[in-house]
């Protein structure tokens, strides 16, 4: 389609993106996760600029600023960080490889990406497990602790959490 | 009840294969790879060489070299390195997060856990069949699946 200009120093139009073929695109973290699909693009009334987007995904939608985007393009948006919320559910395992149990709540420090420390479940134990602990996220958590006493974390949880 | 040993050494702090057996196998990534299945022990030098993975029903086993072992705990044995074999399976996407397909097979460089190149079948249906062959030098990250550096059509 052939376009009459209107500008004045803004990019030419074919080094823009249609947002409205962004839609129901793929979002991707880093390392290749499949996030979600795009169900929103939200920009800046001031200055118009892009902010972000909200993804639909498997832990509901998610509203992730563009500070988090490494790529966009036509196909998808790739981002420039594992989403922490995408840990939940995973499985947590000490050093010495025993199972704790799995990922039940993930918490950040604040909006942020940022983990501040996991509810971690099992069948009959419950763990509050700070992010200074963890030694690896990955396909599994890895704590660097053993993690054996129920009763600290009995005390934790009524004190930090009451609701998990 | 205690045995009697001619070992001419204390083996008190030793392994035995009974403490292998059955453990989980943990890689660099965290990912559980299966459980310890045998343990492989060279005839002529009678040295540990490393151990078999079985990973689950109707999976291919796996064979890991002792180098590859960093630590046998308790629970588990972890390995230091990801397992070059678990990028079967993977989506591949390219540089700007297009589809470019599923790993169907992994070759790696003389039995080590070097990826020399990935076998890649096309994610369209119509194309099913149709295969190609993408380089290590190609590939950006390994993690949940496989980002490419370059373009979908830079590859052909």
């Amino acid at each position: 389609m052939e376009y009459e200009n209107v500008t004045r120093k803004e990019a030419e139009i074919e080094k823009t993106i249609n947002i409205k073929r962004l839609i129901g695109k793929r979002v991707l973290s880093d390392g290749g996760a499949i996030v979600g699909s795009i169900s929103e693009i939200r920009l800046n009334p001031n200055g118009f600029d892009l902010e972000g987007i909200v993804v639909s995904s498997a832990v509901g939608a998610v509203y992730v600023g563009k500070s988090y985007f490494s790529t966009i393009s036509d196909h998808s948006v790739i981002l420039n960080t594992e989403l922490s919320l995408l840990v939940k559910g995973r499985k947590v395992l000490t050093i010495d490889g025993k199972t704790l149990g799995s990922v039940k709540k993930v918490n950040r420090k604040g909006t942020t990406n940022e983990i501040e420390s996991l509810f971690v479940g099992s069948f009959w134990k419950k763990y509050l497990i700070p992010v200074s602990v963890v030694k690896q996220i990955a396909s599994s958590v890895l704590i660097k602790a053993k993690y054996n006493d129920a009763k600290e974390y009995l005390w934790k949880r009524s004190k930090q959490d009451p609701n998990v | 009840m205690t045995q009697k040993s001619i070992s001419g050494r204390d083996l008190s702090k030793t392994l035995t294969s009974e403490d292998l057996l059955g453990k989980d196998v943990i890689d660099f990534n965290s990912t559980v790879i299966g459980v310890v299945e045998k343990v492989l022990i060279d005839p002529k030098t009678l040295d540990f060489v490393g151990i078999s993975i079985d990973k689950g029903f109707l999976k291919k086993g796996i064979t890991i070299g002792r180098n590859y072992i960093e630590e046998i705990k308790e629970h588990a044995v972890f390995l230091k390195i990801r397992v070059s074999y678990e990028v079967k399976g993977k989506f591949v996407f390219d540089s700007e997060g297009k589809m470019v397909g599923r790993v169907s097979s992994v070759d790696l460089y003389e039995n080590m856990n070097k990826i020399v190149s990935l076998m890649v079948r096309k994610n369209s249906l119509l194309f099913s069949g149709k295969q190609m062959i993408i380089p290590s030098r190609y590939i950006r990250t390994i993690g949940e699946n496989v980002m490419l550096s370059v373009k979908k059509e830079d590859l052909r």
